[in-house]
């Protein structure tokens, strides 16, 4: 029995399996990199399917205006037509708390025009969606409703 | 040296190892794992055909909502004229003697709300479904009678190509190339260079559309568009980003999407690359999955409408005919019976039309409803007012001016019994006997059209000042003597009764 060759092997296993021991680091660095950041990617596109989801959910839910409900879409036209932005900002400030968000609205006219808007976040880095509303009262002029959401 | 075998087999397995890895590295350094986003066709499903369909929706009930109060509004103001109870000065009637006529709520809302789908949003294609209506407890539903297809074929199509300047759109068509103002606007229509920059497409609709067929290919830096270069020379499906710019293939790379990647692939036809029209709605949805992907959905509306008003507005219009039909004071009777709401002719001001029983209604509320109640008696009235003045051989008539009368009888004797009967007048005048010197005669005259307010004329009629005066001359009618005068009116060939008779003495 080789003693000396025994203590060579043993060495050798040692050294590889600091080796492997390191290199399982640095591959699971490379793994986990890559795929995190297509997790990441997948999560950014759910959280904007997210948005669109809300928004429709906000445009489409009826609110309680003098004791009869409309519907959120007709409330944003009717405050536009008649120029209530109180109306508008209180609704929809309704909305955002009852479900607990954190966002902006913000409503624009086809010239670009800003014409209302809420605003409960100071983040600037938001997920943005948005609808057309036609505003039939005044010869189907579309109204843009940029619906921005905190990621 | 020792030669140690166990020993050698580890350093060659370790010396294994380090150059599979090394081969690893070396091969994935460039290209990462490629590692694919999960879930990525169906984010792009759900947000270019789901999301895109439930905005359309979305659409659809704005219009639906616009054009279900229209109808209503329609509805209520004119209703569609039926034959059998007909119009009047623009007022639909609600019937006819004892038949009614109520108009079909259901039917005209259909009717009217395709009407005005196509006279008002004629230019979507939404006008080109047809939605079955019905109404039910105040809401006014719609189902269309085929799905709406959500693809770049249809649905989109229109919208990509409304959304180009037409003058940019032409340019396009002819095979050159649009130049741009300052502020973006088209400006004017050029040929395409030899040689053109891929810099010179303005944004990625251009780079991708390549109207001048150049070697050139969107960029991206983190998923926004960087700008637009021309493509590598190194042929790599890998580097196109997802399935549209796959599919769209701009560097000809031959590739194709497979499940999830892009791979190369046998040469493929592109249809859209000589048909300008087709590759600008291929890249109008840059986001859309590829071409052949299609999602469908049934376009439906569901919208409050309150017509709750129009049912309970029939059963009042049978109870006022009811009660004020028959009433020679109609106007008394309606100020009496019809409910507060409702006016004559028009809801301000009103005004209540005179000598006809056709009367216009409007009724405020909610909704304003306008119709017309036709309030023409079952029976003839008879006639009990008229004055009579008698002289020798002659006796003036005066009665109020009836339009609805085609001819007048006057019936007198000097049999004073007769004032005891009623009835038709063979029934009242049957008793009245000749033999004892009694005698019954008749005078007939038209009912006169036109105003004339000249002297009478013996046994003619005239109309002065909304009166019918009539001068019966007979030569039985004598000084000293009482005579008994009642008259019958006759109305579309019917003769009313005898309820009143007026006595008549000449004095010499």
């Amino acid at each position: 029995m080789n003693t000396k060759a025994q203590v060579h092997d043993l060495a050798d296993l040692f050294i590889m399996m600091i080796f492997m021991f390191f290199l399982s680091f640095f591959l699971y660095g490379i793994f986990s990199s890559n795929v995190s950041s297509a997790d990441d990617a997948s999560l950014e596109k759910i959280s904007s399917y997210n948005t669109e989801t809300l928004l429709l959910h906000y445009l489409g839910r009826p609110v309680p205006v003098d004791a009869e409900e409309i519907l959120m879409r007709d409330l944003i036209l009717t405050a536009v037509n008649e120029d209530d932005e109180d109306l508008f900002e209180e609704k929809t400030e309704q909305f955002f708390e009852q479900n607990e968000l954190k966002g902006r609205v913000q409503l624009s006219n086809s010239a670009g025009e800003n014409l209302m808007s809420f605003s409960n976040t100071p983040n600037f880095r938001l997920e943005e969606s948005e609808a057309e509303l036609l505003n039939l009262a005044r010869n189907q002029e579309q109204i843009t409703v940029l619906f921005a959401l905190e990621k | 040296m020792i030669n140690n075998q166990k020993g050698m087999v580890w350093h060659f397995i370790l010396l294994g190892v380090l150059i599979g890895f090394g081969i690893f590295f070396v091969m994935t350094m460039d290209k990462g794992l490629d590692v694919k986003i999960k879930g990525e066709w169906q984010y792009n499903f759900l947000n270019n055909y789901v999301i895109v369909g439930e905005k359309q929706l979305l659409e659809i009930d704005q219009i639906a909502q616009y054009l279900g109060e229209k109808s209503a509004v329609e509805f209520s103001h004119q209703q569609p004229v039926s034959a059998e109870c007909g119009q009047e000065n623009g007022v639909t009637y609600w019937n006819n003697g004892d038949m009614f006529c109520f108009p079909d709520l259901v039917a005209s809302l259909n009717s009217s709300f395709h009407r005005l789908l196509k006279e008002e949003f004629g230019q979507t294609h939404f006008s080109a479904i047809n939605y079955n209506i019905t109404y039910e407890q105040g809401e006014l539903i719609g189902k269309a009678d085929h799905k709406l297809a959500l693809n770049l074929q249809s649905g989109l199509r229109e919208q990509a190509l409304s959304n180009i300047d037409l003058g940019e759109l032409s340019c396009l068509q002819q095979g050159r190339f649009p130049s741009f103002g300052l502020t973006g606007e088209f400006s004017s229509c050029e040929e395409c260079p030899p040689t053109l920059s891929c810099l010179s497409y303005p944004n990625q609709f251009y780079c991708d559309l390549n109207p001048c067929h150049q070697n050139c290919v969107s960029f991206f830096i983190d998923d926004d568009y960087l700008n637009c270069g021309e493509c590598p020379e190194e042929r790599s499906c890998n580097r196109y980003l997802n399935q549209y710019f796959c599919e769209l293939d701009s560097c000809d790379y031959n590739c194709s999407w497979n499940i999830n990647r892009c791979e190369e692939s046998a040469s493929r036809e592109k249809f859209w690359e000589d048909n300008i029209t087709e590759k600008i709605v291929l890249v109008s949805f840059p986001g859309m999955s590829n071409y052949d992907t299609s999602y469908s959905l049934a376009p439906h509306f569901r919208i409050k409408l309150n017509l709750d008003g129009y049912q309970q507005l029939q059963l009042a219009a049978r109870e006022l005919l009811n009660d004020c039909r028959n009433s020679a004071e109609l106007h008394t009777c309606l100020d009496v019976n019809k409910p507060a709401n409702w006016h004559y002719t028009s809801c301000a001001p009103e005004s209540f039309p005179g000598s006809t029983r056709k009367i216009p209604f409007c009724v405020s509320g909610n909704q304003e409803y306008r119709f017309g109640l036709d309030f023409t008696p079952s029976d003839v009235f008879p006639v009990e007012q008229f004055t009579i003045i008698c002289a020798e051989n002659n006796c003036q008539l005066t009665l109020p001016y009836n339009p609805q009368a085609q001819r007048y009888t006057v019936h007198f004797t000097n049999w004073e019994g007769v004032t005891d009967n009623s009835g038709t007048a063979d029934q009242v005048f049957s008793a009245v006997l000749p033999e004892l010197g009694y005698f019954y005669e008749t005078a007939v005259f038209t009912n006169p059209l036109i105003e004339d307010c000249a002297a009478p004329v013996a046994n003619h009629a005239y109309l002065c000042d909304n009166q019918l005066i009539y001068l019966l001359e007979n030569s039985n009618l004598r000084a000293t003597d009482d005579y008994f005068f009642t008259l019958t009116v006759t109305e579309n060939g019917e003769e009313s009764l005898i309820t009143h008779f007026e006595q008549a003495t000449i004095t010499p």
